[in-house]
Parts: structure tokens; C-alpha cells; sequence
């Protein structure tokens, strides 16, 4: 039996050498492309610059919360640093993040597709992140925000500060986010190849897809949320302020309507990377595959039903508690499957450590933790407790940061070659994901420890007693700083410095791996034949090349 | 919705008291302050179940991942996988099993713990806690009023708690207690306190520029001792004078804003003052005496002055005739 290299490189673009890239030149070029990875590029960097603007905020947080009675700045200024911190964060990077970058480059390549269902609605969304990015950077140099990102009323009513220009921006980004969904499950619906049925596709896809339904539902209660504070705030509705007969607790049970979907429309895209992560570096098929799927789904709509356990003690009955605890608890179950079947797949695989799968590790490890430390939080009674301490902060910044962050850093590490065309130094990656990985646990871990002995949240000065915690905890976020500046430096410097990466450098199985490295404007000049999905079996590692090259029977009828 | 179901459910959780631990200077532990109250036992023992749990999975996790790495790692030459498996039924069968049933009893547990730290038992002590930005006040049956929390130890004391102004949260980490405090209404919680000693009063929901300064002394004492503490805090003058009236209150509830020595902080300094003409936001001027004071302290937004913004909380139903006096006295004495 012959073996044959099928070289898909030469037949998916006839050997033309311009890419998506250089294909056309000039700002508006990319102002005004409909060109689903040039829009995912633009959404790369600038999701990456908003990480770095909201890292800036952590740090000055974190540098100021060194001395008991606050090193830096005076109290009206710290609020505004945690407030600013939390919102450029959530806004503009964890929510868009994802799919913006990821999503939107990745999921017509991965459906053997020209482009996403709606390429200029596309280009729309992006124009939006962009407006919205420019009212957030207003509101810095207006009166600041120092509401926390949650705009709780009526402190948000009675603050001088720039709420209706932060309200605005988020609106903006709501809407972002909403046309990116749609289009997303439009594509995946629509434009999935012959042979592509829905359990035959990557698990990736599975998993922008169930983001892209809670996009789509969730984010306009938030959209009309905000406009109601914003009509609130300059009319004196009446709706949230008691003043006038309004209800505060009912803004936050339609702020967490959206806002706990919302951590789901974080968290997977972030398990949809490490899906395609743990089975490309166990060179197997995820274990488990149905339930995998079935769970983003379970997890999307289930995510709706839980608001109410962010208001244990806000007063609502205690009948809406228990109900909500109750389906707090069923979140858990789908969680728990996918973490046990991700793991799974490393049994009997060929486990490859490359930089990807160092972030993806990491990413098990402290999802474990973050979701673990749900469970104290989902338990009403130790929530009485624990709500509103660091012990929350550390909840949610293991899931935000240690999983979907790192899960973004890991996702861009293992497309960053397809992306560009260029392999970054393996060593400096590595070097960035240890960094991060010790900084972020000795940032937060010590966090748990403050908030169960009694150190509240959002606080600008504290007691003595609570002085080396936070400094450890200081130290640690300076050490995890310098990690995600070497995590973005391996990758930006790649881009001068960095060696022409191969067709397939990890062995992949996914179609986007047989396009072009950068992929052609159009993607493929053939679309190549679907294969079953996790099917590891015909590539074979090249020493000469770097190359993993697909290998097929001289004798079957291929596409090559 | 106020399903009879739930007092019901409530008086089935209500445990018998708690005896008081039998070292009073008991340090907490790693994790927590001392069980200073019935609930604290409670919640702590949830905590703590849910924590071995979470340790031991968490611990298993990492080992079994540690383990696969090195053991499965990447072999040069063929390796087709085919003789690993893709899916089980049994194991998935197992590790959802196996959860949903720990979980369970962390989801009853939690839910009795709250019961029992939610619901006070009827005929409790009744002490009105009214929050406002940035501090707290507590006003005992006797009429007594206090920046500080006093109890009697090992009884029942029920919390009808209201805001003058934005959300707050009343938290004492000892007790394990905390409720948040909604403007426009009134929230309860309770507590039995079972040791005697001080402990710390947080404010734990963001309420704008001091909330990390919101804090409380609570003192739990004996009930003679208790007795007396809040006989002399009905009288809390005694023969002071109005002018040292109004600097205690000065002390208490408006330093946070206003100065005595010039200095501008959120609100003008009341150096210098009184008989002085004062300019206002909106364009009027009017001279700084008796009726001006009494006016800006129990309704501050009719007249703001200027470059100063409309943030003070009016203190109506908080002072009474005597107290306002005090203040005027006292700020009459800053110089004019």
C-alpha cells in the first residue's frame, strides 16, 4: 500500500503567495473589510489592548491595597480604579474576547466556509466594540466611574460621576455582542459543509454556538437595563430610586439576569478552545464527545435560570433563594462532565507539551477551583457569609482569569501560527504561561483566606490584620502582570522575528489547518473533503518540515 | 410571596442553644474569626463539608492530570490511538453520579443554615439599625442611640434594619451574619451571641466614597453589664453643654465631610463660618446663622454652596431640637 503526502497547500491556493493579509493594503483596507479573519485580527488587538488598560487598573488596585490605609491614591479615586477595572474588563475583553478574535477567525475556516453568514454585519460588530471602546475611554477622561461595573442603584443615581456614558458604551457593546451571536448561529446552521452534521463538527463550534445563543437572548434585558438607569438618571424615572418609589433590588434582578448568562457567554468560548486543545495535544478525540456537546448547550440554557444566587442577602424572599440554589447546584453537573471527559482524553493519548497545552493544563487546574469554589457560593447558607468578601473576588477572577484567560492566551498560542504565518520561540511561551500561572494563584489564592476571615470587598482601606494577605497578593499580581506582558510579547514579537510556521505545526485534525498558513483571502480554492471529526490517524510528523502532512491511501479518491 | 411552608420549615431547623466555647479568648481558625455566635457553627460546618470535598477532587484532578502527561506523553514514531477508548457510559454514569449526590448535602445543609440565620425567632430584643453613607447607628428599645453595637450575650437579638440613602450591608464576620440594608424598606436579620468580647461591623456593599471606612465596634456583654451600658446611652449628654453636644455629634456623623480647620473635604469647613455671608449654587446669597444651620441640616439640597456638590444626606428624624442646637452651638464656636 503506497502512502501518498496529499499537499492540500498547493490545491487550496494554486501556489498564489498573497494572502489574506497583504492581499489588499491601506487603512481603510482593513476599516472597511467584510473579511472575517482581518475583522478577527482587528478584534485581536483590540481585545488585547483592553486587557492591558484593565490590567493597568488591577495593578494600581492592587499596588494602592499594599498598606491598610491605602498606599496610592484617596478613597474617591480607588473606587474609580476598581470600578474602571472591573468594567474595561468585562466589557471590552472577557465578554468580546473570545469570540471576537477567535471565533470570528477561526469558525468559517474550521466549516470549510468563505466567510461568517453575515460578513458585513461582521464588520458592524466591530465598528461597535470600537465605539464602545471610545465612550469607555470618555468616560477616563470625564468624571470617571467609581460604581463598581455592577451600577448598582441608587448609589449609580446619585454618583457624579460618568454613568450614562459608561451605560452608553456598554449598550454599544451589547449590541456588539448580539449581531456577533446571530451571525455565529446563522453560519453554523447554514454553512456547515456535506458530511459536516452537528456531531460530526469540532467541539470549538459547539461551543461558540451556545455562546452565541445566550448573546443573542440575554443581551438586550441588559440593553434596556442600562437605558432604564441612563432615563433614571436624567429624568428621574423612578423605576430603581426609592425616592421616588422604586425598587433598588429590582435593578439588580435584571442587571443578573443578563449578568450571570453573561459569565457563560465568558466561560464558553473558553471551553470550546480547550476542547480542540486537549485533543489536539492528546492527538485523540475528546472523550466523552456527545456529552461534551450536549453540556455547552445544558450549560447555556440552564445559565438563565440562576440570577438570583448574586442576591442571597438582598433581601428577596427567601423562597426565590431556595429555588435559585437549587438550580445553581444542576450548573455543576454539566461542568464537572466536560473537566472529567478533558481529562480523559489524555488517557492512552500522545500528550504533547507544547505551549497551548501548558495554558490548557493550567486552565484545568483553576477551573477546578473556580467551579469547586462555586459550590460554597450556590450553598446559601455559607454564601450569608462569604458574599460581598474576597472570597467572591477569588471565585471569580480563578474563572475569569485563570481559566477563561488563560484558555484565550492558550487559544491564541495555537492559532497564532495559522493567523500570521510565524511559530513564536517555545521558550518564552512557556515562559509567559509559568509566569502567569504562578502569579495569578499567588495573587488570588490568599484571596479566599481574606474574605472567609472577614475582609469585605470593594474596600480602599482595611484592618491591620489583613496587611499580609494583601501583600502577598500584591506581589503576586505584579509577578502575573509580568506573564501577560510575556505571554503578548512571545506572540507580537513572533511577528518580526519569529520563523515561517508550516501548514499544520500541532498535528491538527480541524480544517483550518488545511488552508494556507496565513490562510488565502478566500480561504480555499477547493474546500477539502470532510473527515470525521478528532481523526488523528492520517497525519504524520514531518522532521524535515515541522509539518504534521495527512497521509492517504494512494488508493482512495481524494480531494488532493 | 410568604408561603406558610417556610416558617414551618424554619421552626423544624431552629436548634436548641448553643453552649458558649469554654476558652472566651479562642483565637479563629485559618479559615475563620471565632463562633461567636449560634450560626456560626452552622455555617462554618457547611463550609468545611463542602471544603474536604473540593480539596479531595480538586487534589485527584491535578494528580490524574500530572500523571497522564508524563505517563501518555509523545513518542517519536507510529502511535494510532486505536486502542483507546472514546466515550463510557458507566464512567460517565459514575462521575455525575457521584457529584449530584455530594451535592445534595451541600445544597440541604446550606439550606437549613440559612433558614436558621434568617428567620428570627419571635420575640427577640429589637434593635433599629439605620445605615447611612458613611455610618451606622443603633437605636435601642429604651431610646438609646450609639455609633456602637452593644449585645447581650446568649440572647436573642433581632436587627430592623433601614437606610438613609443608598444600599448598605450590615456584616459581622464573627457571627456570620449579614443582610443587606435596602432604602425604602426595612430588612431583618438576628442573632444569638454566645461569647462575650469586641468584634468588628462591616459595611460590605459598595456604597460610594468611605464604604471601606463604614465600619462598627459590637461589644457582647453580660446582661447586668449590658443593662447598664445602655441606661447611660439613653442620656448620652448628661450635663454636657451644648457646645460640647455638638462637637460629639460633630465627631460622629459629620467629620466624614467637613472639617473645623479650613480644610475643604466633600462639603465646606465650618471654620470661620457663622455671620458670614455664604454664596450659593444657584446664584443667591444669604448670612450663615441659626436657621441657615438648622436648614442645611435636615433639608442640605435647598441651598448648596457653590463649587461644593449636592451629596449630604438630610439628617431629619435623626437629631432632635437639642442636638441641632448643639451643632449650632458648636460651630459658633469655630470663629467667625
Amino acid at each position: 500500500m503506497e502512502t501518498q503526502v496529499t499537499d492540500t497547500n498547493e490545491s487550496s491556493y494554486g501556489g498564489d503567495t498573497t494572502n489574506y493579509l497583504n492581499a489588499t493594503k491601506g487603512i481603510w483596507s482593513w476599516m472597511y473589510t467584510v473579511d472575517h479573519k482581518r475583522i478577527g485580527v482587528m478584534y485581536t488587538f483590540g481585545t488585547i489592548g483592553a486587557l492591558m488598560l484593565g490590567g493597568l487598573f488591577a495593578l494600581l488596585v492592587r499596588l494602592h491595597l499594599w498598606s491598610p490605609d491605602g498606599l496610592l491614591v484617596d478613597n474617591a479615586t480607588y473606587n474609580q480604579f476598581f470600578t474602571l477595572h472591573g468594567a474595561v474588563m468585562v466589557f471590552l475583553f472577557v465578554i468580546p474576547g473570545i469570540p471576537g478574535a477567535l471565533g470570528n477567525f477561526v469558525l468559517p475556516l474550521m466549516l470549510g466556509a468563505k466567510d461568517v453568514a453575515f460578513p458585513r454585519i461582521n464588520l458592524f460588530s466591530f465598528w461597535l466594540w470600537t465605539l464602545g471602546a471610545i465612550f469607555f475611554v470618555t468616560v477616563l477622561v470625564t468624571g470617571g466611574l467609581d460604581t463598581g461595573w455592577t451600577f448598582y442603584t441608587p448609589y449609580s443615581i446619585q454618583t457624579q460621576s460618568s454613568v450614562i456614558w459608561a451605560v452608553s458604551g456598554a449598550f454599544l457593546l451589547g449590541f456588539s455582542s448580539i449581531f456577533t451571536g446571530l451571525n455565529f448561529i446563522v453560519t453554523v446552521h447554514r454553512m456547515r459543509p456535506k458530511g459536516m452534521g452537528w456531531f460530526n463538527m469540532p467541539l470549538f463550534i459547539w461551543g461558540i454556538y451556545s455562546t452565541a445563543v445566550i448573546q443573542v437572548l440575554a443581551t438586550p434585558v441588559l440593553g434596556i437595563t442600562l437605558l432604564l438607569l441612563a432615563v433614571e438618571r436624567s429624568a428621574g424615572l423612578g423605576i430603581f430610586n426609592p425616592a421616588f418609589g422604586g425598587d433598588p433590588v429590582l435593578f439588580q434582578h435584571f442587571f443578573w439576569f443578563y449578568s450571570h448568562p453573561a459569565v457563560y457567554i465568558m466561560i464558553l468560548p473558553a471551553m470550546a478552545i480547550i476542547s480542540e486543545l486537549m485533543a489536539t495535544f492528546s492527538r485523540k478525540r475528546v472523550f466523552g464527545y456527545t456529552l461534551v456537546a450536549y453540556s455547552s448547550i445544558s450549560i447555556a440554557i440552564f445559565g438563565f435560570l440562576v440570577w438570583g444566587h448574586h442576591m442571597f442577602t438582598s433581601g428577596q424572599s427567601a423562597w426565590a433563594s431556595f429555588v435559585f440554589s437549587t438550580l445553581t447546584f444542576s450548573i455543576a453537573i454539566p461542568s464537572a462532565i466536560k473537566v472529567f471527559n478533558w481529562l480523559s482524553t489524555m488517557y492512552k493519548g500522545s500528550v504533547r507539551l507544547d505551549t497551548p497545552m501548558w495554558y490548557a493544563l493550567a486552565f484545568l487546574w483553576m477551573f477546578t477551583i473556580g467551579g469547586l469554589t462555586g459550590m460554597f457560593l450556590g450553598s446559601m447558607g455559607t454564601d450569608v457569609h462569604l458574599h460581598d468578601t474576597y472570597f467572591i473576588v477569588s471565585h471569580f477572577h480563578y474563572v475569569m482569569v485563570g481559566s477563561i484567560m488563560f484558555a484565550f492566551f492558550g487559544g491564541l498560542h495555537y492559532w497564532w501560527p495559522k493567523m500570521f504565518g510565524k511559530m513564536y520561540s517555545e521558550a518564552m511561551g512557556k515562559l509567559g504561561a509559568v509566569l502567569m500561572f504562578i502569579g495569578f494563584n499567588v495573587t488570588f489564592f490568599p484571596q479566599f483566606v481574606m474574605g472567609a476571615r472577614g475582609m469585605p470587598r470593594r474596600y480602599a482601606t482595611y484592618l491591620p490584620e489583613f496587611e499580609s494577605l494583601h501583600q502577598v497578593s500584591t506581589v503576586g499580581a505584579f509577578i502575573l502582570g509580568l506573564g501577560v506582558a510575556v505571554g503578548i510579547w512571545t506572540l507580537f514579537s513572533s511577528l518580526v522575528f519569529g520563523k515561517k510556521a508550516p501548514q499544520n505545526p500541532w498535528g491538527a485534525a480541524s480544517m483550518e489547518w488545511e488552508t494556507a498558513t496565513p490562510p488565502i483571502e478566500h480561504n480555499f480554492h477547493e474546500i477539502p473533503s470532510v473527515k470525521p471529526v478528532y481523526d488523528f490517524s492520517t497525519l504524520v510528523f514531518n522532521e524535515a518540515t515541522g509539518n504534521w502532512d495527512r497521509i492517504a491511501d494512494a488508493s482512495e479518491e481524494n480531494n488532493g | 410571596m410568604n408561603l406558610p411552608i417556610l416558617p414551618t420549615l424554619a421552626r423544624l431547623v431552629q436548634d436548641a442553644q448553643v453552649a458558649i466555647p469554654s476558652d472566651p479568648t479562642a483565637e479563629g481558625t485559618y479559615w475563620f474569626p471565632v463562633q461567636a455566635s449560634t450560626l456560626a457553627e452552622k455555617s462554618d460546618w457547611t463550609f468545611y463539608y463542602i471544603y474536604w470535598i473540593s480539596a479531595f477532587f480538586t487534589a485527584v484532578i491535578v494528580a490524574a492530570m500530572v500523571f497522564m502527561a508524563i505517563r501518555y506523553r509523545y513518542r517519536k514514531g507510529e502511535w494510532d490511538g486505536a486502542d483507546s477508548p472514546g466515550h463510557s457510559l458507566a464512567l460517565e454514569l459514575t462521575w455525575s453520579g457521584i457529584p449530584f449526590l455530594l451535592t445534595i448535602a451541600m445544597w440541604y445543609s446550606g439550606f437549613k443554615t440559612y433558614m436558621y440565620g434568617d428567620t428570627p425567632p419571635p420575640n427577640g430584643y429589637e434593635i433599629q439599625v439605620k445605615a447611612r453613607q458613611w455610618s451606622w447607628e443603633f437605636i435601642y428599645p429604651n431610646g438609646a442611640k450609639s455609633d456602637e453595637l452593644h449585645l447581650p450575650v446568649n440572647e436573642n437579638v433581632t436587627f430592623v434594619m433601614s437606610s438613609a440613602d443608598v444600599l448598605h450591608s450590615f456584616w459581622i464576620p464573627a457571627f456570620r451574619v449579614k443582610k443587606d440594608i435596602v432604602p425604602g424598606r426595612y430588612t431583618k436579620t438576628w442573632v444569638n451571641a454566645i461569647m462575650e468580647g469586641q468584634y468588628t461591623m462591616f459595611c460590605t456593599e459598595y456604597c460610594g466614597k468611605d464604604h471601606s471606612q463604614m465600619n462598627a465596634q459590637v461589644f457582647v456583654q453580660d446582661r447586668a453589664s449590658f443593662d447598664e451600658w445602655v441606661g447611660l446611652a439613653a442620656d448620652p449628654y448628661g450635663e454636657m453643654l451644648p457646645v460640647e453636644i455638638g462637637e460629639k455629634i460633630y465627631n460622629q456623623q459629620c467629620i466624614a465631610c467637613h472639617t473645623t480647620d479650613g480644610t475643604v473635604r466633600i462639603g465646606p469647613s465650618w471654620q470661620g463660618i457663622w455671620g458670614k455671608e455664604s454664596n450659593f449654587e444657584d446664584g443667591t446669597k444669604l448670612l450663615v446663622d441659626e436657621n441657615y444651620i438648622k436648614e442645611s441640616i435636615l433639608d442640605p439640597g435647598a441651598k448648596v454652596v457653590a463649587g461644593f456638590p449636592n451629596a449630604m444626606t438630610t439628617y431629619r428624624g435623626v437629631f432632635n431640637d437639642s442636638e441641632i442646637d448643639g451643632l449650632i452651638a458648636y460651630i459658633k464656636s469655630l470663629g467667625n
